[in-house]
């Protein structure tokens, strides 16, 4: 995606990826994350920001520095990376709340038609997992890299 | 290569930084690891993926 975006750092694996939020609330570093979870090749991303005092973590936080779409497109450039090192993982993510879930939705619609050229994105139902469509609510999405 | 020009590669340059190595096997964030694990269990992966 042609957007701007943070540069990142990552650790060895590129599990971890660390970037700095910059706006008017100041300076915010963000951690990025890729577990593993109990099924093989499927990976849990998740991101927050670090508090610069306790070095704690937080997933919930409203950091309101008026950067979301370039945090998004960071993240999105996370999703990249890993999935260079990592080609057959899926990628689970889901928001810490419905109207950060919904956030995410509308990022992904917003560029649905670059990144589908590179990911099959597919929304959690009720029902299983359908295709990602545009205006459709999902609890969550699970991404995998196309092309290898 | 300028800032404009890094935007528009997709697969970005990441500056590896070893202090990053101590989250390695640290979960950052255990309670969506949790939804995703239980996500896992009760719906399984979609029928429709790419077999490599």
């Amino acid at each position: 995606m042609n957007l701007p975006r943070y540069q990142l750092a990552g650790n060895d694996k590129l599990t971890t990826f660390e970037f700095v939020s910059e706006g008017p609330k100041g300076r915010i570093q963000k951690l990025v994350q890729f577990t593993s979870t109990n099924l093989k090749d499927v990976y849990n991303l998740a991101f927050g920001d670090k508090d610069k005092v306790t070095g704690k973590i937080d997933d919930t936080i409203i950091s309101n520095n008026g950067d979301s779409e370039k945090v998004l497109a960071t993240v999105t450039a996370t999703i990249y990376a890993f999935t260079d090192k990592y080609p057959d993982a899926f990628i689970y993510a889901t928001g810490s709340t419905k109207s950060r879930t919904r956030l995410y939705r509308m990022g992904i619609t917003k560029y649905l038609s670059e990144v589908e050229n590179d990911f099959i994105i597919f929304g959690e139902t009720k029902e299983g997992w359908d295709i990602f469509e545009k205006d459709t609510n999902y609890f969550g999405f699970l991404i995998q890299r196309k092309n290898y | 290569m300028n800032i404009k020009e890094l935007n528009k590669r997709k697969v970005p340059i990441v500056r590896i930084d070893k202090s990053l190595n101590k989250y390695t096997n640290v979960v950052l964030f255990p309670d969506k690891l949790e939804k995703a694990n239980e996500m896992l269990r009760k719906v399984g992966l979609p029928k429709q993926v790419l077999s490599r």
